[in-house]
């Protein structure tokens, strides 16, 4: 199974590049061999850029809830160690 | 209970299957252009860095959600040192191959050491190298050529990395080649049915024998589909032994080994991985270092197969392991974090660019539906865990 750490940066990443998709369609709107118009365009960079935001956002607060569940789950393994 | 079965193996298979329908739609869409031999040689040939950077990253992943971000970049690096020591120097191809794994042993050695034992987090330690290898690859190939680029490899070099194995003219069949993939369905079916019989020596679930041989066959139909495919199209392609072995090789070791359990475990839960006597920070350095063996075979490859080292190669080529590993294994049913699920959403990526380069779809439209897919396996993954609460 995968833990919550490794879903978090997994989501994280993949809002990332979704970031980076909405980058390259911004970039790509001065290519003439295109086919696709402005509207479709704004569309699609809209879409991406704030799903990829929302990934990001989302992965991080699953990060932190990782997190307090490992303290939660081992303190007294931790006080042990000390 | 049979539909109750039925419905847990459609779960159980769930990106298999979205392959086959993937598949089946851009075989109507191509009117069966992606059926053609050449297809699946190209399939191959395009995605063979994708199952290597792949199974390594998965590796890495499997240690807790670590990535590394330097391996495109290392690609394009590792291929202008290769450019030199077989086009500038003249060296020997088999020195060249051994000193550039040599190169990535050293690489992977100090990245593992960074990350295992100095504690630097592995995306800071990786963005690192895919932020300055590209930079440095540039500049040896600048230096050493005025065009910016080194070609043409040794044709030795490219033999072992992107020739033929049994090499025939195309549309002769092959039957060396077809022989060659009738041992290894034969193989396989010996596999899952020896692997049935030792789970049930040992008291273990096993599969019964309706699934047993329904999975055996669906194997060694889809090896002699392609391997017959192969065989019109002038042979088995050595990229092809490549994956198949590194992936073999991976199964093995993530689902039979001890340490490629410790993998599972360190991933898992790291402070108890410790504190039952796994050396975590070993099982890290091992992580990182093998990585950065499988990035210089993926160079290798990549540069055999365009026969030149130049300054954009590797672009992306992370992202595309990442994206391999989420959509073969993070949308997976649970079942998350295998070889085989990596090879699926390899697989299943490379088909949807091969049939949107079939169908001359244009570049920004080829983005908007690799956004849409990773899309898909996200909304997947967050609605099959809020179910399972």
């Amino acid at each position: 199974m995968i833990n919550g750490k490794t879903r978090s940066t997994l989501l994280g990443l993949v809002g990332a590049y979704l970031m980076y998709l909405a980058y390259q369609l911004f970039d790509g709107r001065a290519d003439p061999d295109t086919t696709m118009t402005m509207v479709p365009r704004i569309v699609f960079i809209v879409l991406f850029a704030l799903c990829g935001l929302a990934l990001i956002v989302y992965s991080l607060w699953l990060w932190k809830q990782a997190l307090r569940q490992d303290q939660q789950e081992h303190p007294q393994d931790m006080d042990a160690i000390k | 209970m049979e539909s109750k079965s039925i419905l847990a193996i459609l779960k159980k298979n769930a990106m298999l299957i979205v392959l086959v329908l993937v598949y089946l739609f851009f075989l109507i869409l191509t009117k069966g252009s992606i059926f053609a031999p050449s297809s699946f040689s190209e399939l191959i040939n395009q995605n063979t860095y994708v199952y290597i950077l792949g199974a390594g990253m998965l590796m890495c992943m499997l240690t807790g959600g670590n990535i590394d971000l330097s391996c495109g970049a290392f690609v394009c690096l590792l291929g202008a040192i290769g450019g030199v020591f077989t086009i500038v120097l003249g060296m020997n191809t088999g020195i060249s191959i051994l000193l550039m794994l040599l190169i990535g042993i050293l690489y992977g050695c100090i990245l593992g050491f960074l990350i295992a034992y100095v504690h630097i987090p592995p995306w800071i330690a990786t963005l690192v190298g895919f932020l300055a290898f590209r930079g440095l690859g540039t500049s040896i190939l600048t230096a050493n050529s005025s065009t910016g680029s080194l070609a043409p490899f040794p044709v030795s070099f490219q033999n072992i990395f992107y020739g033929r194995i049994f090499p025939t003219e195309k549309g002769v069949f092959n039957w060396p080649c077809f022989i060659f993939g009738l041992c290894a369905a034969a193989a396989v079916v010996l596999v899952i049915f020896l692997t049935r019989s030792s789970r049930l020596s040992k008291g273990y679930e096993a599969d019964t024998v309706k699934i047993a041989a329904l999975k055996s066959g669906v194997s060694a139909a889809a090896i002699l589909l392609v391997i017959s495919k192969l065989a019109m199209d002038g042979g088995i392609p050595t990229t092809l032994l490549w994956v198949a072995g590194i992936i073999l090789i991976y199964s093995f070791i993530t689902s039979k080994t001890t340490i490629g359990r410790h993998f599972y475990v360190v991933g898992g839960n790291m402070e108890a991985a410790r504190l039952s006597g796994i050396n975590t920070r070993r099982i890290m350095f091992l992580a990182y270092l093998n990585m950065a063996v499988l990035t210089s075979i993926a160079a290798m490859t990549v540069v055999a197969r365009s026969q030149s080292a130049y300054a954009d190669v590797g672009k992306n080529f992370e992202m595309d392991a990442i994206s391999a590993c989420v959509v073969g294994g993070v949308s997976a049913s649970g079942g998350a974090g295998t070889v085989l699920g990596m090879v699926i959403g390899a697989t299943l990526i490379g088909i949807i660019n091969l049939g949107m380069s079939l169908i001359s779809l244009d570049a920004n439209y080829q983005r908007v539906v690799k956004g849409f897919v990773l899309l898909a396996a996200v909304v997947f993954d967050i609605l099959s865990k809020q179910r399972r609460k």
